[in-house]
């Protein structure tokens, strides 16, 4: 095992089902994963990344409470304003469902093989980039703003000599330890073609 | 008389607009059960029968919602 994966499994642990950075995730596979292939790093954005729409759907559920005054709703029979909350009530919990499904499936997996970056935006649009470690030639990360200074979340930017040259894995916390792993993965793989290339 | 149809033509228009906003809302249920399916196939995980459940669960209640509505209103 590398170093630095021992060093994050040391510090941080494995991670749960709902990690933003599992090592080793247990039981979890994705589209064309190689028999052998092993998962080393699961990472999805930083959990506080999803603060805003919690916190919307919390403001929303009291919209009720409030909208009975308006003199619109108020010109409604009680049938009509019961059935408009429930209404609302659906719409709100599959707001919070659709944008928690955004978070828990747009990840970011590295193999002993390969990286790849699934993106889904919105219900409809699916983007996968996959690279394998030996093409990546570059990896940096960058954290910008208070919440990802305080909660140590950031960027990591992967380029590639690939015709995609590069792809992003979007607000992952501890950016540097994600960098770290790969550049010994990538360090590893070079190493390994070499000496195949020596044979 | 003129107040009385003013007054079903108000409430009928609400009724129009909240059954079909209701109907888009199974449809759109409808697409959240299959992305969640699809979702699952490109990642496995544990809890993806879970998620499956819920979504089921969420087109329920919006048929249940249309359903009610077609006999309240």
């Amino acid at each position: 095992m590398l170093e630095s994966v021992k060093q994050l499994l040391t510090d941080h642990g494995a991670g749960g089902l709902f990690s933003a950075l599992a090592v080793f995730p247990k039981a979890t596979k994705f589209e064309a994963q190689d028999e052998e292939e092993k998962i080393i790093l699961l990472v999805r954005p930083h959990f506080v990344t999803n603060i805003w729409w919690i916190l919307i759907s919390l403001a929303m559920g009291f919209a009720p409470l409030i909208w009975q005054d308006l003199p619109v709703i108020s010109l409604l029979p009680d049938n009509y304003i019961f059935v408009l909350t429930l209404f609302w009530y659906a719409l709100i919990l599959t707001f919070a469902f659709e944008r928690f499904l955004m978070w828990f499936f747009s990840v970011n997996i590295v193999t002993d093989e390969r990286v790849m970056d699934v993106d889904f935006y919105g219900l409809l649009f699916k983007h996968v980039s996959v690279a394998q470690l030996d093409r990546i030639e570059d990896v940096n990360y960058f954290q910008k703003g208070v919440l990802g200074a305080f909660f140590n979340f950031g960027d990591v930017l992967i380029q590639t000599a690939a015709e995609i040259t590069g792809f992003v894995f979007n607000k992952v916390p501890n950016p540097e330890r994600v960098v770290k792993v790969l550049s010994e993965l990538i360090a590893q793989e070079k190493q390994e073609e070499l000496e195949r290339r020596v044979r | 008389m003129f107040e009385t149809l003013i007054n079903f033509g108000f409430l009928g228009i609400v009724k129009f607009f909240l059954l079909t906003l209701l109907l888009m809302f199974v449809v759109f249920s409808l697409v959240v059960v299959r992305q969640v399916q699809l979702m699952s196939r490109v990642l496995e995980v544990p809890i993806s029968g879970g998620l499956k459940l819920v979504a089921w669960g969420l087109l329920v209640f919006a048929v249940g919602i249309f359903i009610i509505s077609v006999v309240v209103l």
